[in-house]
């Protein structure tokens, strides 16, 4: 009789433990729904950002229209401007193409690097679209595009006037992310108390580049 | 021709199987049909891998002066990955970015620089995020330290319980007529309360034998005996 008793009250706590160790994979489960649901509807793309707070890369680059004459960093212009990645044969590039167009007639200034194009094709589509670029140069071995660490066209990249990027859009520039995202940067750029304060005081100019920083997200 | 097949063979099986000659040529019919299909199942199988190696990307066209070179370039081009078409390593994109950072690989390569120089190269441009084999410093040793950490514990914790199972067992064996819990040993005193307890319990079916009562009771008091009463007798037994 005895020896039947210990067995038995054994069996109950073996279930009991049993029933622990079905829950597992419930709460498991349940913890894995959790987090992915929190994810959803969220950026999936990472975005590799390493030419930020960087001097734009040094290069030596033909202009796109006149190929004869290479140019370097030197011609860039001195005031905050817009540097853009564009060929002809991006898709993406043609639908972003008119914003550019507005851009330049509400004054901002842009500098083109024609990545991986054919010269012809190039030329025929600015023909075609317009031209809103102050220069283009010519990167038609996409080497600067990798320096810039290019993901693929087209990317804007926001260059103050020191020639530090300050801001990089992966893809289309379009008014919505020109209202959230660049013209708040480009306003802090363009700040004319900016160069002073840098020349005055060390202090306040590290607290500059905390605005820049938070405008320029 | 199955059918043709069956009659064969019950015709083999109405003649007692006399006829060796028939059984042969049946048996070699067999045979060629089974190198037949087996040829068929081989070149279809050889069709389904040569398309599936046709949807990776294009072949390269790169020439290295030496198998070493190769060796490098193939395997720096596994490991990086492609900065556009996310979770795709740069041997298996076409992506011009892709193929713009093969040319970059096959070109240092090439030149002669070793493997650390171009993972520097490309990780100053693209970031950690450039490799699938992530850097080993302070903010990724969760990542590589983790899993290892976890199945450590594991094996420590399965270890330790496999063996105070032992202990327990062992200690059950060595000691047959004693408890196998010592707290639950009870001294004299004690066993004059218990056998107290029993005994009026146990006053409404004295003719049974306590064990069985005192299994059968069922509240919190009874409990606490049986447990100490079934432990006390069947120390032995476990």
């Amino acid at each position: 009789m005895s020896s039947n008793s210990n067995p038995n009250s054994r069996q109950t706590m073996n279930n009991k433990q049993l029933k622990v160790w079905f829950l597992i994979p419930l709460i498991i489960f349940v913890g894995l729904i959790v987090m992915l649901f929190f994810r959803l509807g969220q950026p999936t793309q990472v975005e590799t950002n390493t030419a930020l707070e960087r001097p734009v890369p040094s290069f030596e680059l033909p202009l796109l229209s006149d190929t004869s004459r290479i140019v370097d960093n030197s011609v860039l212009p001195k005031q905050p401007f817009l540097l853009n990645i564009w060929g002809s044969w991006c898709p993406t590039c043609i639908i972003e193409h008119p914003f550019l167009m507005q851009l330049e007639e509400r004054g901002v200034t842009l500098v083109g690097v024609n990545y991986k194009d054919e010269i012809g094709d190039a030329l025929g589509y600015l023909n075609d679209h317009g031209d809103p670029f102050v220069m283009s140069v010519q990167d038609s071995e996409g080497s600067f595009a990798l320096d810039l660490g290019l993901t693929g066209a087209p990317e804007t990249f926001v260059v103050d006037g020191q020639g530090v990027i300050r801001q990089h859009i992966v893809g289309e520039l379009n008014e919505e992310n020109w209202q959230a995202r660049v013209a708040p940067c480009l306003m802090v750029l363009n700040d004319p108390n900016r160069g002073d304060a840098n020349t005055t005081s060390s202090d306040i100019a590290n607290s500059d580049d905390a605005a820049i920083l938070e405008a320029c997200k | 021709m199955k059918s043709l097949n069956l009659r064969r063979l019950t015709l083999i099986g109405s003649s007692g199987l006399n006829d060796l000659g028939l059984v042969e040529s049946i048996l070699k019919r067999l045979t060629s049909r089974l190198i037949s299909f087996a040829s068929a199942v081989l070149l279809a199988m050889g069709l389904v891998w040569a398309s599936m190696g046709s949807s990776f990307a294009a072949i390269d066209v790169y020439e290295f002066d030496t198998p070493q070179q190769e060796a490098q370039y193939r395997g720096l081009i596994e490991e990086f990955r492609c900065p556009k078409c996310q979770n795709q390593n740069l041997a298996g994109s076409d992506a011009p970015i892709a193929q713009d950072l093969k040319q970059k690989t096959y070109e240092m390569v090439q030149d002669g620089r070793s493997d650390t120089e171009i993972r520097n190269y490309m990780a100053e441009r693209y970031g950690d995020f450039i490799s699938y084999k992530p850097p080993v410093r302070p903010s990724t040793w969760i990542l590589w330290f983790f899993p290892p950490l976890l199945l450590i514990l594991v094996l420590i914790g399965w270890f330790w319980r496999t063996k105070r199972q032992a202990k327990v067992a062992s200690v059950g064996a060595a000691a047959s007529t004693e408890s196998t819990y010592p707290s639950a040993q009870l001294s004299e005193q004690e066993q004059a309360e218990l056998d107290a307890l029993l005994s009026t319990r146990n006053e409404p079916a004295a003719q049974n034998d306590n064990q069985v009562s005192s299994h059968d009771s069922g509240d919190i008091q009874g409990l606490d005996v049986e447990k100490s009463h079934d432990v006390k007798n069947s120390g032995g037994k476990q």
